[in-house]
């Protein structure tokens, strides 16, 4: 690896330089003196001679530093006493002429001090082992353990607990942070009316067992967390690989956590994009090589530890070293690790150390994929509970609007109450890691089930006094619009599975078909194959097919155009009912290869054709086929199918009518997303802005995608009847509008409801903060 | 003595200050340093980046070097610039051909040419142009803010009716390496209050800040009536509402108030009469420079106007090169110009920093700097040009780049570093790398380069660990 900053000639650049020597840098020159060979008489309750060095506050009220003359200070001249009593540090070798010039240095320089930066220790150290939480009694024995705890938590802390929320606010509140949807106006009153005292409880229940709508929603939040995405720096040279089949199916299946970390640590082909992180071509920054992002991404994601500053020098804000971070990336690099500070290479190699080297070793010795397998036990080892810690403190964050624990990446912080944290994260682990039963756990409580609080102390002095409104993310934001104007697109760009069931090879059902083509060698641009099948068929019967090619298709059913698509990472599906006839039926694609140079090609079609009794005949693309005259032949690679299976499943399994909503989280980031606050993900992202921005406001006022949705949304609202606010209260807000709202509605609805004062009257009611909110 | 602090060499020590430093000892010391920044003095209030997207060549621009024309069998190594010397109005700084316009106003402004970048080991036009609009090599473990979310978020806006950052010509879609362009041109994380606001085509700007297409103004003031009606007849209304809520009503209010405004004219180029727009010209980059003007003139803080990079496309010359720059010199040399001339007619260019600049150069023969093992990327690997395709600088050059700066307390006529007459032509005076160039910006704006924000519980400073050192000899 080149350093540019090493290279001759711009070593010569900097030697023209007139007088351009650096000023003194407290973080890296500085403070590893000071805290070498001074702290340890000068702080945390040592303060030999009265100096106290944890702060430069202290250090000026010493009064042994005259700021800006060093020659005046006695700080500097203790350094260089002849007396040996007298002399700093103390029975100690005096310090080196160079650091003392650094220290002189930088007394002459003002004294700069990192803001914030102190030497005293924290008093309070986070535990790693887990803890067995005796839970107070309750008031009755069913009662949620989170409200057994808040309870004892509001007496000592004297904090009138916050009041209950109604059925309605319920409802929308724990559809949103579940699955991210707003209820539908029938599931509203039909929860309303039901008169079961278990009726929430049943509710949460029933929200969980809802897979895809579960899976669809929390991919926002791990694509946050783990850096993936659909599209984005990195991807196009390989640089960088998703994981977005293997998190989808991990999520509908809800793997157990820990095994969730296993694979994303100790991975296969389909979820290794997380410890790959991003290789930009050229040279990096030696703090963001590759299993330098490892370090700092599975420190942060599953541990709640930020490795960031120790991946270029000790850190000043915790007590994690740069051994440490190079310990951790020593575990996925391919040979010894030379550390580096502050991009300069120390000539010392690092061997592989877990974050957490109590929990057990790591053979430097042994290869990689068997260190990788070594730190995945590690991290979910059962003396590791710092791994339930965090992600319970996340979804706490989530769910309550603050964590336990903040900032949700600094686990080593205090919780405002250690007792939540431990139960909840000890029960997690208990529980097969089960994510759904420490979710019911927390929703099913009434210190979730409460009204919002706006918080009257924040920051260390934080009291925990009921849970706090969310902004909706942009992607609830955009699926609640989606689903009001019915305008979400036609599709998705996740390669996922969104059958619920598991898949099977049932008839029709299953991927039968076989990629097709003239040859199976690199086929020349621009290469015409032209496909035939003929099917015989009953009268009255229905068909549908599924296709896709790589590159280019036309599909004529009986002379006729069916459709065409030049896209083989989109598979396509068309009814043919109305193009089939009795008897012989031609089935004819005219294929295409594209690009510049000879390339694989290669084509796949199902047909499902149903006869009036209802039985099924599948044909698919095999060496039946016709191609160009002859038999076509089938190709051995299954190059394409990794990519599209997924795909073809989901048009093969679905019934006829039935469409699965398309979900913003699913789909590519757009300009509207963006402006909303969907992250580029290119950083690990764990919490999103909670605050509507102007430039995001105006995106509001008059952006084109949100325009065409409110206008699209109001032809339809137009064609309503007069009950079109009370439904769109409902729809949108779960409540009826109040006598007030519901005048001022009527004024926006005027004389003559037209598509344009629908659209305003939906405007009005999105912008509301009723609405943004989850309240 | 087992406490020598205490005792004797404290009152030694004493002994030796005059009662005046006891008496500064005993106050507040200066408070230096990341503690609290002291900025300096701003020099201007408004900042204009004219963005050379793709790597301009400063051999065939600002920076002329020994010209042979174009003929067939030339060596490619005795070609300095494809084009010839001009003078400008400075006696001793010279142009190449094509900016005879901007030559005529090089006394009102300096010229650095000796800007620098470092090896990245690949030359990518995303990774240097992320480089010099934030200042951080990517990748970058915090998403880094533009230079423009810096002035926004340090200065804030100059009037509240007009965005802080405003970012003219670049589309984030449609393009080439959109995801890499898309990663730079935020607010990092300052968050998108801070972030720019986005007008890929200037001619249509004014649609950004009016109401909806096919939304009358009376619909739009109305619309606007109702909401706030019934946000107060709303349950957040009656009971008083939570911060987050009310800083979302914030919001809404100001961009209610921007397209609502009469700066929203200021977007409008068709209100600018035919003889004040007629030398900005049609091209979009010339439309862009006057909307620029006038946005400055309405009080935005930073505007970039960019020639638009797409890979391959304008200052991008793999082949083809000295077509390619003399037809940009044609669109872009008066616009540039009339932007000085019209900022000074108004007495505005004193506080406004008018900046020329690019991700870096470009050279003949050489790819990165001398001793580089950067890839080369140029399409004809020739000794000898046979062809008009072969005439042009078409490689990657990091040694040494011209930057423009006009206005805001900069020297007039004035040139700063410069770069060896030979080949290679690297920056052999005063070299000014990336950070040292923004430092020289933020003074300009008042920044101090060590101006910094924590984020997740680190100092980020303004320019790379606050060492940006601004060249205080370009200013007057």
């Amino acid at each position: 690896m080149g350093f540019s900053f090493l290279r001759p000639y711009v070593l010569a650049f900097v030697l023209v330089l007139p007088g351009a020597r650096a000023k003194v840098d407290f973080a890296h020159q500085v403070l590893p003196i000071l805290r070498d060979n001074c702290v340890k008489c000068h702080s945390n309750g040592k303060y030999k001679g009265g100096l106290s060095l944890e702060t430069r506050e202290a250090l000026l009220d010493s009064k042994t530093v005259n700021v800006g003359e060093a020659d005046k200070s006695l700080f500097i001249e203790v350094l260089t006493a002849e007396d040996e009593d007298e002399r700093m540090p103390h029975d100690a070798d005096p310090l080196p002429a160079s650091e003392i010039a650094t220290l002189t240095a930088w007394v002459n320089e003002g004294l700069v001090w990192e803001k914030g930066f102190t030497f005293k220790k924290k008093t309070w150290k986070a535990p790693l082992a887990h803890r067995k939480v005796t839970l107070p009694p309750g008031i009755e024995d069913k009662e949620n353990p989170v409200d057994r705890l808040t309870r004892v938590y509001f007496e000592k802390n004297r904090i009138k607990p916050p009041a209950p929320i109604s059925d309605a606010r319920f409802l929308r509140r724990v559809s949103l942070d579940l699955l991210g949807l707003l209820p539908s106006v029938e599931e509203l009153d039909s929860f309303e009316s039901a008169n079961s005292p278990d009726k929430r409880s049943q509710k949460i229940v029933e929200l969980l067992s809802r897979e895809i709508d579960y899976a669809d929603h929390w991919m926002t939040f791990w694509n946050d967390l783990l850096r993936n995405d659909y599209a984005g720096t990195g991807f196009i040279d390989g640089g960088r690989s998703q994981i977005t089949g293997w998190l989808y199916d991990s999520l509908k299946t809800n793997k157990p956590y820990d095994q969730f970390v296993r694979e994303l640590l100790n991975p296969t082909k389909e979820s290794e994009g997380f410890i790959k992180g991003i290789k930009w071509r050229g040279n990096v920054n030696a703090s963001q090589v590759r299993e330098i992002q490892f370090a700092q991404n599975v420190s942060q994601v599953f541990f709640g530890e930020n490795m960031k500053c120790a991946s270029c020098h000790d850190s000043f804000i915790d007590d994690w070293k740069l051994e440490d971070a190079y310990g951790m990336a020593a575990i996925i690099a391919g040979k010894p690790l030379e550390m580096y500070r502050c991009d300069k290479p120390t000539g010392e190699k690092m061997d592989a150390k877990f974050l957490f080297a109590g929990l057990g070793a790591i053979d430097p010795a042994a290869p990689k994929a068997k260190r990788l397998e070594r730190a995945a036990e590690l991290a979910t080892a059962p003396g590791n509970g710092r791994l339930a810690r965090t992600i319970v403190n996340r979804l706490w964050a989530r769910l309550m609007g603050r964590g336990l624990v903040e900032p949700v990446d600094m686990m080593g912080n205090r919780p405002w109450s250690e007792d939540i944290l431990d139960f909840l994260a000890h029960d997690l682990a208990s529980h097969r890691y089960d994510l759904k039963r420490t979710l019911a756990l927390m929703v099913g409580s009434k210190t979730y089930q409460s009204a919002t609080v706006a918080p009257s102390k924040t920051g260390d002095d934080y009291l925990f006094e009921g849970p706090v409104a969310k902004r909706m993310t942009a992607e609830q934001f955009i699926d609640a619009i989606w689903e009001i104007t019915r305008t979400a697109p036609s599709k998705i760009d996740a390669r996922v599975d969104r059958n619920s069931k598991p898949k099977r090879d049932l008839k029709g059902r299953g991927m039968v078909g076989e990629w097709i083509w003239t040859a199976t060698n690199a086929r020349p641009a621009g290469e015409k194959v032209t496909f035939i099948r003929e099917v015989k068929l009953p009268p009255n019967a229905k068909g549908r097919i599924v296709i896709t090619c790589d590159n280019e298709y036309l599909l004529k059913v009986n002379g006729s155009d069916v459709g065409r698509d030049s896209n083989w990472e989109d598979v396509e599906s068309y009814d043919l009912s109305k193009t089939l006839q009795t008897g012989k039926n031609v089935i004819e694609v005219q294929a295409k290869n594209l690009g510049q140079s000879p390339n694989a090609a290669a084509l796949f079609a199902q047909m499902v054709f149903v006869d009036q009794e209802g039985r099924e005949v599948v044909v698919a693309t095999d060496a039946r086929w016709k191609a160009d005259g002859k038999p076509a032949l089938i190709h051995p690679t299954k190059l394409w199918e990794s990519r599209v299976k997924p795909q073809i499943l989901n048009h093969l399994n679905r019934k006829p009518g039935q469409v699965r909503r398309v979900r913003a989280s699913l789909v590519k980031s757009t300009l509207l997303m963006r402006a909303l606050g969907r992250p580029n993900r290119e950083q690990v992202v764990t919490t999103r802005p909670a605050e509507l921005t102007t430039l995001q406001a105006l995106e509001l006022n008059n952006g084109d995608e949100f325009t065409s949705y409110l206008n699209r949304g109001a032809t339809r609202l137009a064609a309503g009847d007069d009950l079109i606010v009370e439904r769109l209260y409902l729809q949108a807000l779960s409540r009826r509008p109040d006598p007030g709202e519901l005048a001022v509605a009527k004024e926006i609805i005027g004389k003559k409801f037209t598509i344009e004062r629908a659209s305003d009257l939906l405007w009005t009611i999105l912008m509301l903060p009723d609405f943004q909110f989850i309240n | 003595m087992s406490n020598p602090l205490e005792f004797e060499n404290r009152r030694d020590f004493l002994k030796k200050l005059g009662a005046a430093s006891a008496a500064t000892l005993a106050m507040n010391a200066p408070r230096i340093g990341a503690e609290e920044v002291k900025h300096p003095a701003a020099k201007a209030d408004c900042c204009i980046l004219l963005w050379m997207g793709g790597g301009m060549a400063a051999p065939d621009t600002f920076d002329p070097k020994h010209y042979e024309p174009f003929r067939k069998g030339l060596k490619v190594a005795d070609v300095g610039s494809t084009f010839s010397a001009i003078p400008t109005s400075v006696k001793g700084i010279q142009f190449t051909k094509g900016f005879e316009e901007l030559a005529k106003v090089m006394d009102r402004g300096s010229i650095i040419r000796s800007a620098v970048q470092p090896d990245l080991g690949h030359i990518l036009h995303s990774r240097h142009q992320y480089h010099w609009h934030t200042g951080y090599v990517p990748p970058q473990t915090v998403a880094a803010p533009h230079l423009g979310a810096w002035m926004a978020k340090v200065l804030g806006q100059r009037n509240d009716a007009m965005p802080a950052f405003i970012d003219i010509g670049q589309r984030l879609e449609g393009v080439g390496e959109k995801e890499e362009l898309k990663a730079f041109h935020t607010g990092g994380f300052f968050g998108s209050e801070f972030g720019p606001f986005l007008l890929p085509y200037p001619d249509q700007a004014i649609g950004a800040v009016q109401p909806p297409e096919g939304m009358t103004p009376g619909r739009f003031a109305n619309r606007y009536k109702h909401y706030k009606k019934l946000v107060s007849e709303s349950r957040i209304g009656k009971s008083g509402s939570e911060f987050q809520q009310e800083s979302m009503l914030r919001s809404m209010d100001k961009a209610h108030r921007l397209l609502s405004s009469k700066e929203a004219s200021a977007f409008d180029l068709t209100l600018e009469k035919p003889g004040s727009a007629d030398p900005y010209g049609k091209s979009r980059f010339g439309q862009g420079c006057l909307l620029a003007r006038r946005l400055a003139e309405s009080g935005a803080r930073f505007i970039e106007v960019t020639t638009e990079y797409q890979p391959f496309k304008h200052w991008d010359t793999h082949e083809k090169g000295h077509e390619t720059v003399k037809r940009l010199k044609n669109e872009i040399d008066r616009p540039m110009a009339q932007l000085i001339r019209d900022l000074e007619e108004r007495g505005m260019l004193e506080r406004t920093l008018v900046i020329v600049a690019s991700e870096f150069s470009r050279d003949m023969m050489i790819e990165g700097v001398p001793g580089s093992n950067a890839r080369d990327q140029t399409r004809f690997k020739v000794d000898r040009i046979t062809e008009m395709k072969h005439y042009g600088q078409h490689r990657h050059f990091t040694g040494g780049s011209s930057v423009l700066m006009f206005g805001g307390g900069v020297k007039k006529g004035f040139q700063y570093g410069r770069t060896a007459d030979v080949r290679p032509f690297v920056a052999v005076d005063k070299p000014l790398n990336v950070e040292d160039l923004h430092a020289t910006i933020f003074h300009a704006m008042g920044i101090s380069p060590k101006t910094s924000f924590e984020i997740e519980g680190r100092p980020f400073y303004a320019t790379k660990d606050g060492i940006g050192k601004p060249a205080l000899d370009l200013f007057a």
